[in-house]
């Protein structure tokens, strides 16, 4: 059953793809720019196979055949990846070439290249591959791991074998510099050009390269795993043996439709590239250091402006709160405060929630220190951060061995809500220090993610957030929350009274405003909520950067409603909300996206802004989205997505860039100020 | 600087442990740290089999455990623990506070209900005044619909008149669903609603429910209803329609606890006790003419546990006017001679006060004194022989508003001992009191035994004018210049207590100074 009135879930997901990918073919970007977002689009894509499209298929039952919706959405991801393919192979490619970066085709080889891929292949490829003959009755399905890039080969006898690229040496060959060009050939194509040495006097018949994608969508039985950890081990191995979702290929089109027949997925869920497969991984070329001249320099974090390295972080919170805007400005902040409790004898607790964080930042060595101090460090580590399990096993087993209490997650929710809290004891007595974000405490993301932070020392915030902790530490069981909202208790409820309150203001004749911006907009109680909002007279101004379900622009549904969306070099991850509340405006920022799953299944917050000159501040972030005519999207009422760009004569205004400049002119401005202040060197008297 | 003292206070209720940590001190108000709670349903164990079984003593432990973690970086001056409604109950209580204390080093103190509910009163009186202008004004009734019983108190113009802990519990009611019903929820909700109106039919009466017109609904299960019916008046209290109550039942009558859960968006963990207290407030409700009803909020629960934990005595102070006034109801329904009584407890006041230093007792003692004081008579109104065993059997099962039960102890005792013999190691009931409840029962019968000699007349002459420590004796002087050898003899046979005790031997005086 379709209903008109909302925009189908995933079809939105891979409108987001879709733009991404648009962006990515600009003429005003350079060409490592557009591979880069060439690897975006084809890493989104493979998230999106591995757990929307899985969950689609999974959904129907084979003897239907696919649904409506799958079918349709095929056919739309279909259009994007042929796009994506030609332009990678057609302008991308010989583009680099032209100036000087030639990604070599063995085709184009010479004596020389030759030479360099027999060294590889006999140096390291021969001894780290293992061939594997597949027989006739074998599935292929059991043979092959999720993700990565195979060789297949059939022979005179039809028998197939297939090869592994091994994937821990480099995929990249740089074979140096050869006059003004450096030239890069791919380690795949070694392995293909080189195969038949697997199996001497065999003549082959053809070949091809081909990649699976697997559902991974898969939950623990947490009920029934007492040891959560191993179960989490257990599920990333299992990953590796799920059903398969997708085929891409590359090489002879036979080949590839037998290995298609083989693994039994239809002609929809098969994609015949020209382009080398996995072009995630070239995201690697894209940041090569010696090509600046061929990207768009990226905007460097600048100081923040409510707090300068010199500022004591203690001190000024007792004043005032910090609100920090990412990546404008520098997320160093967040690393001082952990840094410096963990020296400090002062400190006597630092709580955090850890999802997504980098097993080598500085705050997973403060911590670690903090705890061999003696310091009592509880640290909640998000094992079911989707892809990134591996990575936080490890993290927490170090975390653990230092001494610190380490929570393993929540049984069924994920928690998603971003908090670090610093107990201290100080002459006053005990006080704690809070960050909240819309952002994960990690410090590489921090650069490239939009997001917004507050720290704050104000009571009625930590005590709340010190009940939130012990609810998800396993100390206490009912968190009765005052001024934060936590789902998946209270945070839903919140949302949807806040909105009927506006809708109510609007029906009593009063102004009534709603600007929110987040990632996804997808549960359909708090779109209905919007669309009687709407129906109202509430102007709703949303900013939702990927996935839209709600319908803008409908008469009589949503015609006060207007949806944008912004792709630009920064990933949009902002979540924050103004209600205008009859002119006595209310601000929250949260780590949850208005999604079903974000609202019911796990744990996130939502928290409202205090100080005033914040909520000015953050109400200009957010109106000013609106003016960008640049790397903007609009998003129509029958579902299509508009490029806005300016009209003629209209002066461009490009938001990204707005910012960067601000916190540039803010930074500097400060900067003279305090070079006012001028530290005189005496010598001590006496 | 300010030295700041941290306290934690446990409560250890019928569906939960809590957890309170908060600073503060002398100087400054108290601050709430941090907080945490526990689902733990000894009630259900209680209320069912009357003791704790071994599952929920271990669960007890770890939860308390995990609290001593999260104490940890507090650095915990002090740690207070209370036990309330079900521990009291428990037939295996000693064991249950000994395991903790072995597994934990946490001592459970067990309150009863008339602590708890001075506790309330205390907390809520000042929030009531702030919210409602005029509240003293009013007849008033707190209810708290717990899980093993629910507590109520009266309030006649802002004082208490009667408390009284009725046998309703929504705990109980439960166990009915399991018990006798197989889970069928209609029939259970009938029976429970017929129970709980037959009992508040009985004590209508007698409690005048229906002169009431403020009605104060307090605990868990009230702040859910205002959470989802309420608005506040204050940001301690929260006020509820009656009429949005009425619909609000209706609306509830036919959901399961499931339901509840979805639609109210209840905790699981208190939805299942959710409609029976609603019910329990309904009842009540109706029988007043409230046209509204007051919810205090979680904070004052709070402030009260800290509060009391950070100075109990404080507590009995507070109630000194409301236990003399119970003691004297009391007292005059049992036709005692009251010219007597409050002479002797002015005379035994005196002599209190003039011997603080000898009796080297905490303040809140003189309450004691003053209630056995006007009560030492009151066995007289069953037979004359043996009054003072009647009179410790009579206060034993009163309810004196302001004194809970092991407080009642005390001054049972000291009433008992206030004639013929002096308290000792055969008496056995005497032996059950603890060592420092000894010794307070031992100096204020002394006092007491030697105000009354002194009116053994029972004339109100022997008005003491001095008292003096000369040597080795305590010298009463009295301006009344008639025969005094009654009061002689019968000090001389009294005040052997008093000797015993303090080494001073009782002698009375005329002292024609002030004449």
């Amino acid at each position: 059953m379709k209903d008109e009135r909302f925009i189908q879930r995933e079809i939105s997901w891979n409108a987001f793809n879709a733009r991404v990918m648009r962006e990515g073919l600009r003429d005003d970007l350079k060409p490592l720019d557009h591979l880069k977002f060439m690897a975006i689009t084809s890493s989104n894509y493979d998230e999106f196979f591995m757990v929307r499209v899985a969950k689609l298929m999974r959904d129907t039952p084979e003897t239907e055949g696919q649904s409506d919706v799958l079918a349709d959405l095929l056919m739309e991801i279909r259009k994007v990846v042929e796009l994506q393919d030609r332009t990678v192979t057609r302008k991308i490619i010989p583009t680099l070439a032209k100036e000087g970066l030639v990604i070599l085709a063995p085709e184009d080889w010479g004596t020389e290249e030759n030479l360099k891929a027999d060294h590889i292949f006999e140096t390291e490829l021969f001894p780290l591959s293992t061939p594997i003959a597949v027989r006739k009755d074998a599935q292929l399905t059991d043979l092959v791991t999720q993700g990565r890039i195979y060789t297949a080969c059939s022979f005179d006898d039809d028998e197939l074998v297939i090869i592994r690229l091994p994937d821990n040496i480099d995929r990249f060959r740089d074979l140096g510099i050869s006059g003004d060009k450096k030239i890069i050939i791919l380690l795949e194509d070694i392995l293909m050009t080189r195969s038949n040495k697997f199996s001497p006097g065999r003549k082959m018949k053809s070949s091809c390269f081909f990649r699976v994608t697997r559902d991974a969508d898969m939950t623990v039985d947490e009920k029934r795993d007492e040891d959560f950890i191993a179960a989490m081990e257990e599920i990333l191995e299992s990953r590796k043996s799920s059903f398969p979702v997708r085929l891409e290929t590359r090489g002879d089109f036979e080949l590839a439709g037998q290995l298609r027949e083989n693994l039994g997925l239809p002609e929809s869920n098969h994609f015949h590239l020209i382009s080398p497969l996995d072009l995630k991984a070239f995201s690697k070329i894209a940041i090569m250091p010696e090509f600046e001249h061929l990207r768009t320099a990226l905007h460097t974090p600048e100081a923040a402006e409510d707090l300068s390295e010199n500022d004591d972080i203690w001190e000024t919170l007792k004043d005032r709160d910090i609100l920090l805007h990412h990546p404008y400005e520098t997320y160093a902040p967040v690393i001082r405060m952990v840094e410096e409790a963990a020296e400090d004898p002062a400190t006597l607790a630092i709580k955090m929630i850890l999802y997504r964080t980098s097993g080598d930042s500085p705050i997973a060595g403060a911590l670690i220190r903090a705890a061999e101090r003696g310091v009592q460090v509880t640290v909640l580590v998000e094992l079911k951060a989707r892809f990134d399990e591996g990575a936080n096993i490890n993290w927490a087993a170090r975390l653990e061995k230092a001494g610190a209490i380490v929570i393993y997650g929540l049984v069924i929710l994920k928690v998603h809500a971003k908090a670090l809290m610093i107990v201290r004891r100080e002459d006053e007595g005990i006080r704690r220090y809070l960050h909240l974000g819309t952002g994960n405490y990690n410090d590489s993301t921090a650069k490239l993610y939009t997001d917004l932070g507050l720290i704050t020392a104000r009571d009625n915030y930590t005590r709340d957030a010190a009940l939130m902790f012990n609810a998800i530490t396993g100390y206490s069981s009912d968190p009765h929350l005052e001024t934060l909202f936590m789902a998946p208790f209270t945070l839903r409820r919140e949302i949807l009274r806040l909105i009927h309150r506006e809708e109510k203001r609007a029906r009593g004749g009063e102004e009534a405003r709603i600007i929110a911006k987040m990632n996804s907009l997808v549960d359909l109680e708090i779109i209905e909520a919007l669309y009687e909002a709407s129906d109202a007279g509430v102007k709703i101004d949303l900013n939702i950067r990927g996935i839209c379900c709600l319908r803008p622009g409908i008469d009589g549904l949503s015609e006060n409603i207007r949806v944008i969306s912004i792709i630009d070099a920064f990933l949009e991850h902002t979540r924050a909300f103004i209600f205008h509340n009859g002119g006595r405006v209310e601000v929250y920022l949260s780590s949850a996206d208005w999604m079903t799953r974000n609202l019911n299944r796990r744990v996130e917050l939502l928290f409202p802004i205090a100080d005033s000159s914040h909520k000015r501040r953050i109400g200009s972030i957010l109106e000013n989205y609106f003016r960008d005519n640049c790397r903007s999207w609009e998003l129509r009422s029958d579902g299509e997505w508009d490029m806005i760009r300016p009209a003629k004569g209209e002066r461009s205004f490009r938001i990204q860039e707005y910012f960067a400049e601000k916190a540039a002119v803010q930074a500097a401005g400060r900067m003279i100020i305090e070079k006012k202040t001028l530290s005189v060197r005496r010598k001590p008297s006496g | 600087m300010i030295v700041k003292e941290t306290i934690a206070v446990i409560d250890i209720g019928s569906s939960a442990i809590r957890l309170l940590i908060a600073q503060g001190g002398e100087s400054s108000d108290w601050d709430l740290l941090d907080s945490a709670e526990q689902p733990l349903a000894l009630g259900r164990d209680v209320f069912r089999k009357g003791s704790i079984d071994r599952r929920a003593m271990n669960r007890a432990v770890e939860i308390l455990k995990g609290f001593q973690e999260l104490m940890v970086p507090y650095n915990i001056d002090r740690i207070v623990a209370i036990g309330t409604s079900a521990l009291e109950e428990s037939e295996n209580r000693e064991m249950f506070i000994d395991r903790v204390m072995l597994q934990t080093g946490i001592e459970i103190r067990v309150i009863d209900s008339v602590e708890a509910n001075q506790l309330t009163w205390l907390a809520v009186r000042e929030p009531l005044n702030k919210a409602l202008t005029g509240f003293k004004r009013y007849n008033s009734l707190i209810i708290e619909a717990g899980a093993g019983s629910t507590d109520l108190m009266i309030l006649k113009k802002g004082k208490i008149t009667g408390s009284h802990t009725l046998p309703i519990g929504t705990l109980r009611y439960l166990q009915k669903l399991d018990q006798n019903f197989g889970g069928n929820i209609d029939n259970v909700r009938e029976f429970f609603r017929n129970q709980v109106s037959r009992t508040v039919k009985t004590i209508s009466h007698e409690l005048r429910l229906s002169k009431i017109s403020k009605f104060v609904a307090f605990g868990s299960d009230a702040r859910l209803m205002a959470d989802l019916l309420g608005h506040p008046v204050t940001k301690e209290i929260a006020v509820i329609s009656r009429d949005a109550f009425r619909d609000f039942m209706k609306e509830i009558e036919s959901l399961s606890p499931e339901e509840m859960i979805t639609r109210l968006n209840l905790p699981l963990n208190e939805a299942e006790l959710f409609y029976p207290a609603m019910l329990v407030f309904d009842t009540f409700v109706e029988s007043t003419r409230a046209d509204e009803i007051l919810v205090p909020s979680a904070n004052i629960r709070q402030g009260l546990l800290i509060n009391y934990a950070a100075g109990r005595n404080t507590l009995r102070e507070i109630f000194r006017t409301q236990v003399l006034a119970g003691s004297r109801s009391l007292a005059k329904r049992f036709q005692s001679d009251m010219k007597h009584a409050e002479f002797v407890m002015k005379q035994a006041v005196l002599l209190y006060d003039s011997l603080n230093t000898e009796l080297g007792l905490m303040g809140y003692n003189r309450m004691f004194l003053e209630a056995a004081a006007i009560l030492h008579d009151i066995g007289g109104f069953i037979g004359v022989t043996s009054h003072h065993k009647h009179s410790q059997y009579i206060v034993h099962n009163s309810d004196i508003i302001g004194l809970s039960a092991s407080d009642k102890e005390i001054v049972g005792h000291i009433v008992r001992y206030h004639r013929r013999a002096k308290p000792q190691s055969s008496h056995s009931l005497y032996m059950s009191l603890n060592r420092n409840d000894r010794i307070v029962v031992q100096k204020l019968s002394a006092l007491l035994r030697v105000a009354d000699a002194l009116d053994r007349s029972h004339t109100q002459q022997i008005v003491i004018s001095d008292l003096k420590i000369k040597n080795d004796r305590l010298i009463i002087q009295t301006s009344y210049p008639g025969d005094l050898s009654l009061e002689e003899l019968s000090l001389e046979e009294k005040g052997d207590l008093f000797e015993n005790l303090f080494g001073l031997k009782t002698v009375l005086r005329f002292d024609n100074s002030t004449t």
